[in-house]
């Protein structure tokens, strides 16, 4: 009747004492009193499994190895076979020996044993039909029961090891829908498995399926766009090619609950891969759009961008480069920033409220909106960029300085890209602001026209590009005056000129365009590409009698231009091997000479004479120095913000205080105003 | 050394050669800067207000007071009746002179 340990034999229940025995007991109605000692019996000797328990949870703490647990399962269900057995008489008392048997024993297992049995049922999912056995075993001694939420986290436990396994950096294809289905077979097949023989098939273990499946899906969720939103920046970045991805992202995110983190996760990225100051202007606005268009596809209600925007946006708004670089792509032909079948429509107003009342397809504002976002209607990316700035003037001025750049860099190629690129840029800003851009592209047509009037179709050395001057962006003059030859040809155009067109008369800017010019030196010719000045200078050279030249003569010879200019056009003939530096003076090379020394660095490229911006506005604030001088005599001594709210009133000022400061500080270092206690005073002459 | 000019792009602008100031021009070009219409103030380089390309679709009228002005506005001021076909600057009757071809 007493348990006994293992590895001494049991006396079968059949044996033919043991029958009469009972059925003694039986006939005296002494089961409940045997019972009872057998109970005992049972709590007293269970110490032995307790300490098989003990050891095995030791050895899997010490090593981690799931075999530990499970040989402790194993051992733990050959007691509970083995005790099992011995009252096989009484039938109706087997329910309370495996309650008591395992109340016993699930109370002397340790915490650690809810992980061990996690890693440990995970080894069982490959070979999961073959384990039917062991899941018998775990549910007979109430494993099963008492352990159901590990036998869940076991499957998400798989799953996310298949999200961790599959998913980082696959975004050129769609992974959702394949994790989904494998998280929907494994579900099936482990809980089959797991709880299958428990329950039949019925409406409530259908609901109780539809629970987990439920979890599971928000699990995958969760985990794919935890895991997608670390990846964020390389997937906006890659952008059209993770489109799978980020449509994944869409379905995911399509419970609003995540979202939160989402947002947090690509503000942090933005702020640490975008807004530095070591990022290119041009990739922060390849990052814009292509963040724009993604999260389009992922919230086409726009809260997300509403809310990740605004950061990137002011920053731009402070480079000085930003505008430049929209614009340039915004006429550059391969990098569009359309996509493919989109329109080219106007401008739109951002900020107008916007709610379509006739779309069958309304939805009201997500949960996440906050109180500062209307549903604006949805804008071209063009119009997006150019809405950064408060005004579209900026844009327009920089349009015409580009266009003006180009214009006059090409040669004879025709005209059509321009023409082309105009005419989308009307349809976008509308007829007049660009009407700038009209007059210089008729210039440029009327140009052609008069050059081939006046040479003829044969080619002619000079081909000159008459402008309307107040229709381009200002030109600083030079003084420069073309020697030699460029002079006659000059003239000769000159008089042309007026003669086709009696009531117009021509100006040089003399340092603009191009020359290709062919050098013959007594034992090489050279031939380069120049700009006028260097043409001048060489020209001047080759007068006779005239090979050794200093700066000083060749700036007074070309009409007084500045050192600068000269020093860096000798540079460039020193560069071909034309010209050779000999202290203060410079000598043609009519034979070439072995280059002593390294090749003296050319002087930076001159800016491009249109692009005197800067220069300009320097000069229009003189106009207000003016004001400023006025208001210094009379009131004596002014705060710069004074200077400033006074100046407002002035026609046409549009300066910023930060700018009014440049400008006043260069004052000071003319000698014009003196600072003292945080105001501006006239010096005294 | 011989420079030979295969091809020059040279750039420059036009200005309406409005005959007076021809001379002193050549020195205090820059100065003497715009000359504007009378009427619209806008230079005779720009166009006037109807006209969108300046240059030969916005041409200038000489007037034999020597005034000069858009075509465009003093045609437009001459249409109207209080103009009593005068010159807007001089009161004069407005004749338009011949241009000089010749400087």
């Amino acid at each position: 009747m007493q348990p006994r340990p293992l590895n001494e034999p049991t006396v079968s229940p059949d044996a033919p004492g043991v029958q009469e025995a009972m059925s003694y007991l039986h006939d005296r109605d002494m089961f409940p009193e045997l019972l009872r000692f057998r109970n005992a019996g049972l709590l007293k000797c269970f110490a032995w499994v307790e300490e098989e328990v003990a050891m095995h949870m030791e050895q899997w703490e010490a090593k981690m190895a799931v075999q530990s647990i499970s040989r402790l399962i194993q051992r733990v269900y050959e007691w509970y076979i083995a005790w099992e057995h011995a009252p096989a008489f009484m039938k109706h008392a087997r329910g309370e020996y495996i309650a008591l048997f395992r109340a016993r024993w699930l109370a002397c297992l340790p915490p650690s044993f809810t992980l061990g049995l996690r890693l440990f049922l995970r080894t069982t999912l490959p070979t999961l039909p073959a384990n039917e056995r062991l899941f018998h075993i775990l549910e007979q001694l109430g494993i099963s029961e008492r352990f159901d939420k590990t036998f869940i986290d076991v499957m998400f436990d798989e799953v996310e090891q298949k999200i961790l396994d599959t998913c980082p950096g696959m975004w050129r294809e769609p992974r959702l829908d394949s994790i989904r289905k494998s998280a929907k077979d494994l579900e099936e097949r482990w809980l089959t498995m797991v709880y299958g023989h428990m329950f039949v098939r019925t409406q409530n273990s259908e609901n109780a399926m539809m629970m987990v499946t439920g979890r599971l899906d928000h699990f995958i969720s969760r985990n794919l766009v935890e895991l997608r939103t670390s990846e964020i920046f390389d997937i906006i970045v890659d952008f059209p090619d993770t489109l799978p991805a980020v449509q994944d992202l869409r379905l995911c995110m399509a419970r609003s609950l995540y979202r939160p983190d989402f947002i947090e996760g690509l503000r942090e990225v933005v702020n640490q891969r975008i807004l530095q100051p070591a990022a290119d202007t041009d990739d922060i606005i390849t990052f814009y759009v292509s963040l724009i268009r993604c999260l389009r596809i992922i919230d086409p209600q726009g809260v997300i961008l509403h809310k990740v925007a605004p950061p990137i946006r002011k920053y731009l708004r402070d480079r000085p480069d930003a505008v430049r670089c929209i614009v340039k792509r915004m006429t550059d032909e391969n990098e569009s920033f359309m996509q493919e079948g989109e329109q080219v429509v106007p401008i739109q107003q951002v900020h107008e409220p916007f709610d379509d009342y006739t779309d069958p397809h309304w939805l009201p504002e997500p949960l996440d909106a906050g109180a500062d976002f209307r549903t604006t209607r949805p804008m071209d990316i063009v119009s997006t960029l150019v809405s950064i700035y408060d005004t579209q003037d900026l844009f327009i001025k920089e349009l015409q300085h580009l266009l003006a750049g180009r214009l006059l860099a090409v040669r004879n190629s025709p005209l059509d890209e321009e023409i082309r690129n105009v005419e989308m840029l009307k349809m976008r800003f509308g007829e007049a602001p660009l009407q700038v851009c009209a007059v210089m592209l008729k210039d440029m047509t009327d140009s052609r026209r008069t050059n081939t009037h006046l040479h003829g179709e044969e080619p002619h050395p000079l081909y000159t590009t008459v402008i309307s001057r107040l229709f381009w962006p200002t030109i600083q003059p030079v003084p420069l005056k073309m020697p030699g030859q460029f002079k006659t040809l000059q003239d000769s155009f000159e008089a042309d000129f007026h003669k086709f067109k009696p009531d117009k008369n021509l100006k040089w800017v003399p340092q603009l365009g191009a020359v290709s010019l062919k050098l013959d030196l007594e034992d090489r010719t050279v031939e380069v590409e120049a700009t006028p000045i260097q043409a001048g200078v060489i020209e001047l050279f080759s007068e006779q009698n005239a090979d050794t030249w200093n700066v000083e003569l060749l700036m007074q010879k070309l009409g007084g231009i500045d050192r600068v200019l000269v020093q860096s056009a000798l540079d460039f003939w020193i560069g071909e091997g034309v010209v050779k530096d000999e202290g203060h003076t410079y000598k043609l090379l009519e034979r070439a000479e072995a280059m002593t020394g390294a090749p003296r660095p050319l002087m930076v490229e001159e800016a491009p004479p249109v692009d005197e911006k800067e220069k300009h506005q320097a000069e229009q604030m003189k106009i207000y120095w003016q004001f400023i001088q006025g208001m210094l005599t009379n009131l004596s001594s002014l705060p710069i913000d004074r200077i400033q709210a006074m100046l407002k009133f002035a026609p046409g000022y549009d300066r910023s205080v930060q700018e009014l400061a440049v400008f006043l500080e260069s004052a000071r270092r003319e000698g014009l105003v003196i600072f003292n206690n945080g105001a501006w005073k006239l010096a005294k002459k | 050394m011989k420079v030979a000019v295969k091809q020059w792009h040279a750039v420059a602008y036009w200005k309406w050669d409005t005959g007076a100031t021809t001379e002193q021009d050549a020195n205090a070009d820059e100065d003497a800067e715009d000359d504007v219409c009378g009427i619209c103030r806008v230079s005779f380089e720009g166009c006037c207000p109807t006209c969108k390309m300046p240059g030969d679709d916005c041409p200038l009228i000489w007037g034999q007071c020597t005034h000069v002005f858009h075509m465009h506005c003093l045609l437009k001021w001459l249409n109207t009746a209080s103009s009593k076909q005068q010159c807007p600057m001089d009161r004069r009757t407005w004749v338009t002179a011949e241009r000089k071809v010749d400087r």
